[in-house]
């Protein structure tokens, strides 16, 4: 019986994904092959199904859980049918990518390239060390089993009345989080799977394994470049990003930043695809009619970003001046295409914000009104407690904290400062490290600025430290590639080809 | 030729690169293992895939690995349904207690609450809320210390702590304020004034714990220890931050400062000696003492915290944070605590420090400590969950090493001064100290006293220090070191020299054993073994104690030869089913050869 509600949950996420890409095909963005746009759809897949259920709780309440599940799953089955020249796209492409996986097993091609299959042999051991863990851990964290809560009861209501809940219920439950509710509906949506209707956390450790995936995917897609270095290249971030022990530890715990965290990544993934796109169009003069779809793609993509979590209302800011900065375009596409990105966005995921402001007169808010008593002196108590207490210790352990434990937070920050900084030039040059570096630059700003100014919203919580994660992995093994290969080629005494 | 050199220099090339590649994947390895091993750790600590997908979740309450998972359980299986609680963590119960009734701390319908301004208006307005449990998590939120709340669960007339796991603690309030006395001891009171008098002579009026009653002289050096991060613990002495004063008012204080540098600990601590060690030779009477109450007024500003160290009769202990609070304020802030004794407890300490990595500087005044006795006389109600710090004993750093050096005699050999405690080496003792100093010209001052063994010398650096067991071989002061056995000495700085104490309890703490109030049961303990000549061999008996971790019995050395079989009868708690034997072994270190243990068999007598 859970083996049939474990497929049906992630079938549920295939198919959504599949249209996405099938849509994504259809319009030949963020990728013209089919089984990268199915890559790229793979992190919209559950929140997307997380944004409809959203709408539909907030529209049409307290309806049969069926109704949800048919009403969001429906058009995701449809869009195959009606693009089915996109569908067979995807699927061929798909098709083409296994069998070429399929063609990597052979001990001849691992022995030419023992280093990238060490490393994927390597990344293959951590990531089902994780799975394992994700399926037998229980829950124990604070902040997971209260997002699991919430969701129970978001979910035995099929509303959203009771969120945020910032007025305790009869038994005492109390729970003023303002986040976008993604997380708690990806969880409802994975109880609406269980059978017998229990609620239990069988279930929502798949999106756990999805996101950790999708991250790994994704993370692929970004560093992957044709020829051996270019697999060499993906492996060292895809080992890098299980390898951060703080990261996996988020992941087994089932928190939400392993949720929100490649999603950020990917609106960026999807913003360097675009500017490719573009700076490819601005040769033949292409304009505005021809960056809207891929515009407001990307907007849709940031969007979900957004949905995700509050900071992801960073993302925005990260995406349009990513673009604005970026893009070699006239002065007039250099503001409506950000425009466009920042409109579509903003239409998917400012739902909650606009919906805080009216109700807290803020759109994201980090307090609780005994927090602001002067007598309770809540962010006092947390700065000792986080070791936060003065300027040297901010620095340190809030903006820095990356630099400050390697053995929690892995080696990647350290290879990204040491190795970004030998090759910087060589990194430069290259254009999606550029966008990364920007998104990695704007995040430690803001995370600078807020701190110097005393709000520490930002650096107070390690987990928001991790946002860049991705980025930061990302540097590390473009730097450390850069590295192998130049001494790969002394050893050999003659330059490389690939 | 040419092609040829060329075909070897693609070769080496090759295997070279080969070489590297091999070299790059292993330091890649070698980065990311920390996650491996964390994951495994988690692993380790918590398989429970059976209770995952079997739908049995609240089974890992009962996992001692998750903090606090026992309290809930707890308040699952032994609180009334219908009760109401007050909560400073919601996390657990929303998921695991989901039809239990709460008010939460951070519900905004209380906010009136953190207006009251005596424990006695807090306990009323609880009541009239009706609650009857307080739930706090392994740290005390500023929604507890900063309201009266803090006083309230401190208080042994308004509220009982029932249990406690990893830090999460779970208080009955009490219907009525339930009448209690504070028993007088020099546990709490004249033992700590001791210790921070440095031996100066006062006299104590109260059970204050820093009533010094008359000034010390500012600066005076031994009134603090510090704990240094990756030194020995209380390795130090001196004038690190803190200092007696006296407040305007003509009472005593103490003022604490500490720098800003993660896990320095400046430590107020009662009675004498390391905190390994029970503070005096004075046990509590456990029919009459049931928690310990303390009462400290702060004012400053840091993250100040207090340990409740409660110490068995057989040399075990354990440790607990009882209150955490930052303080912030010019006007003296009290709080009250407490913390409830297991039932094994003997002998109890207060320590009263810093927390955190921040830096701090607080006046502490007007504190207290006392040890509880309710009059009502109703049983001890603590239920008994979770692990302890294990007692360690040095059995296992106990290396015979055949053909080594025989560092005694050597020591002996060199006119050296050796130190041997008669009858406590030979009968009672593990352990006699063998002092070697670095100048066999340098003056040497001994004094041998009821309570403990100081020897001085000049600190031109560093001394040598060989312990030997009856019937082992010697143990040099790296071993000691390096296994983490360092609190058997205590060593400070004394005006040109260096002082290392011998805390007697040391020798006497594996023999001397009170009875327990458990039932005891015999075990045997046999051992089958083949040696080449004459030897003895020791052994300890290891088994798990709830709330203690580990006890360790010490079983004593039997001589065998040839093919022979030494056994051991000894004395367990009934309900110890396993036992972990530890056997060492030792010759007169001129013997070399091989040892051969075939069987290892524990049986116990019903």
């Amino acid at each position: 019986m859970i083996a049939l509600s474990v497929l049906s949950l992630v079938g549920s996420y295939q198919v959504t994904i599949f249209g996405v890409a099938v849509v994504f095909q259809r319009c030949g963005f963020p990728a013209k092959n089919g089984a990268a746009n199915f890559v790229l759809s793979w992190l919209l897949g559950p929140i997307l199904i997380a944004w409809l259920l959203w709408i539909g709780f907030k529209l049409v309440p307290s309806l049969p859980k069926e109704a949800y599940m048919i009403g969001i799953l429906l058009p995701f089955i449809a869009i195959p049918l009606v693009f089915r020249s996109a569908a067979q796209a995807v699927l061929g492409d798909l098709r083409a990518l296994v069998a070429q996986i399929y063609r990597h097993f052979s001990w001849r091609v691992i022995r030419r390239n023992l280093l990238a299959s060490g490393l994927f042999f390597g990344a293959g051991i951590l990531f089902f060390i994780t799975i394992y863990n994700i399926a037998v851990m229980p829950v124990i964290a604070s902040d997971p089993l209260e997002y699991a809560s919430l969701a129970r009861l978001i979910a035995e209501q099929r509303s959203l009345a009771n969120y945020p809940l910032d007025s305790s219920l009869e038994g005492g439950f109390y729970a003023r989080s303002s986040h976008p509710p993604a997380f708690h509906l990806m969880i409802a949506w994975a109880y609406f799977f269980e059978p017998n209707e229990v609620y239990s956390s069988r279930l929502f450790r798949f999106i756990q394994v999805h996101y950790l995936t999708g991250a790994l995917l994704v993370m692929f897609y970004a560093a992957w470049r044709p020829g051996m270095t270019g697999y060499i290249q993906a492996g060292f971030a895809v080992l890098f990003l299980l390898g951060t022990p703080f990261y996996i530890a988020l992941v087994t715990a089932f928190h939400i930043d392993p949720v929100r965290i490649p999603l950020m990544f990917l609106g960026m993934v999807i913003v360097y695809c675009l500017l490719h796109q573009m700076d490819f169009a601005r040769k033949t003069s292409a304009g505005l009619r021809e960056a809207l779809v891929p515009a407001l793609i990307t907007g849709f993509s940031v969007g979900l970003g957004m949905f995700a979590h509050s900071i992801g209302l960073l993302l925005v800011f990260f995406a349009t001046s990513a673009y604005f900065f970026l893009c070699r375009q006239r002065l007039f596409l250099r503001f409506a295409i950000p425009t466009l990105i920042g409109l579509a966005a903003l239409t998917i995921g400012s739902g909650q914000f606009i919906e805080n402001t009216i109700r807290f007169g803020v759109p994201l808010h980090d307090t609780e009104p005994v927090w602001e008593l002067e007598s309770v002196d809540h962010q006092t108590d947390v700065r000792y407690r986080r070791d936060l207490a003065d300027s040297g210790q901010r620095l340190g352990n809030g903006l820095l904290v990356w630099f400050n434990n390697s053995v929690l937070y892995g080696q990647a920050h350290w290879l990204a400062l040491v190795f970004g900084l030998v090759f910087f030039r060589s990194l430069w040059r290259d254009p999606a490290s550029r966008v990364y570096a920007l998104a990695m630059f704007e995040f430690y700003f803001v995370a600078a600025i807020t701190m110097v100014i005393g709000i520490d919203m930002v650096i107070k919580n390690i987990r928001y430290m991790l946002t860049v994660l991705p980025f930061v992995v990302y540097v590390a093994a473009i730097g450390v590639t850069r590295a192998y290969v130049s001494i790969d080629q002394i050893l050999l005494g003659r330059s490389r080809s690939t | 030729m040419f092609r040829l050199i060329r075909y070897f220099w693609d070769v080496v090339a090759r295997r070279r690169r080969l070489a590297f590649q091999l070299a790059v994947v292993f330091s890649a390895a070698l980065l990311v293992q920390g996650t491996a091993r964390q994951a495994l750790g988690r692993v380790l600590a918590f398989s429970y895939a059976g209770a995952v997908w079997g739908l049995e979740e609240e089974r890992v309450l009962s996992n001692s690995n998750f903090p606090g998972g026992r309290v809930v359980e707890y308040i699952r299986n032994e609180t009334p349904e219908g009760s109401r609680y007050l909560i400073y963590r919601q996390a657990e119960f929303a998921y695991y207690l989901p039809d239990r009734s709460w008010i939460y701390d951070f519900d905004p319908k209380i906010i009136d609450f953190y207006a009251l301004e005596t424990p006695e208006s807090a306990f009323n307005y609880m009541q009239a809320e009706s609650i009857d449990y307080v739930f706090v998590p392994n740290y005390m939120p500023a929604t507890l210390y900063n309201s009266q709340m803090v006083n309230v669960i401190g208080d042994p007339a308004l509220a009982t702590e029932l249990i406690v796991h990893e830090g999460f603690r779970l208080y009955r309030l009490n219907a009525e304020p339930r009448a209690w006395e504070c028993v007088n001891s020099g546990m709490l009171a004249e033992a700590f004034q001791t210790q921070i008098g440095a031996r100066t002579a006062f006299q104590s009026t109260s059970q204050s714990l820093f009533d010094t009653g008359q000034p010390f002289a500012v600066g005076a050096p031994y009134y603090a220890y510090l704990r240094r991060a990756g030194l020995r613990p209380n390795s130090e002495i001196g004038a690190y931050g803190a200092r007696a004063i006296r407040s305007a008012g003509g009472g005593s204080e103490i003022y604490m400062r500490w720098p800003r540098r993660t896990e320095d600990r400046v430590m107020l601590v009662t009675g004498e000696g390391p905190t390994f060690l029970p503070p005096s030779e004075e046990r509590l009477d456990r029919n009459q003492v049931q928690a310990v109450n303390a009462t400290i007024e702060v004012r400053g500003e840091g993250y100040v915290e207090a340990w409740l160290w409660e110490y068995t009769a057989d040399g075990g202990w354990g440790s607990r944070r009882i209150f955490d609070a930052v303080v912030q304020t010019d006007e003296p802030q009290r709080f009250e605590m407490q913390g409830s004794l297991h039932p094994e407890t003997r002998a109890v300490r207060l320590i009263i420090t810093n927390g955190g990595a921040a830096a701090g500087a607080v006046t502490i005044s007007d504190a207290q400590g006392c040890l509880v006795s309710y009059s009502d006389g109703l049983p001890d109600e603590r239920a008994i969950v979770g692990s302890r710090q294990n007692v360690q004993l040095p059995t296992s750093a106990l290396e015979f090493e055949p053909n080594g050096r025989d560092l005694l005699a050597e020591a002996i050999e060199s006119q050296d001064l050796t130190l041997a405690l008669g009858g406590f080496c030979s009968r009672l003792s593990w352990f006699c100290p063998v002092i070697r100093p670095p100048d066999p010209d340098a003056p040497l001052l001994m004094q041998i006293d009821s309570a403990s063994i100081e020897l001085s010398y000049p600190d031109s650096g560093g001394f040598y220090l060989f312990m030997r067991s009856p019937d082992t071989g010697p143990m040099t002061w790296a071993q000691c070191r390096a296994s983490q056995r360092i609190w058997l000495l205590d060593r400070f700085p004394f005006r040109d020299g260096t002082i290392v104490r011998l805390e007697r309890d040391v020798l006497s703490r594996f023999t001397a054993n009170e009875p327990t109030r458990a039932s005891m049961r015999l075990a045997r303990l046999e051992v089958d073994v083949d040696v080449p000549f004459n030897s003895v061999i020791t052994a300890f008996a290891h088994w798990d104690r709830p709330g203690f971790g580990r006890a360790c019995a010490y079983l004593g050395p039997v001589t065998v030869s040839g093919n022979d079989t030494a056994s051991w009868e000894f004395e367990v708690p009934v309900g110890v089913n396993e036992i972990e034997p530890v056997l060492t072994y030792g010759n007169d270190l001129s013997n070399s050869g091989t040892i051969r243990i075939s069987s290892i068999q524990v049986a116990f007598e019903d």
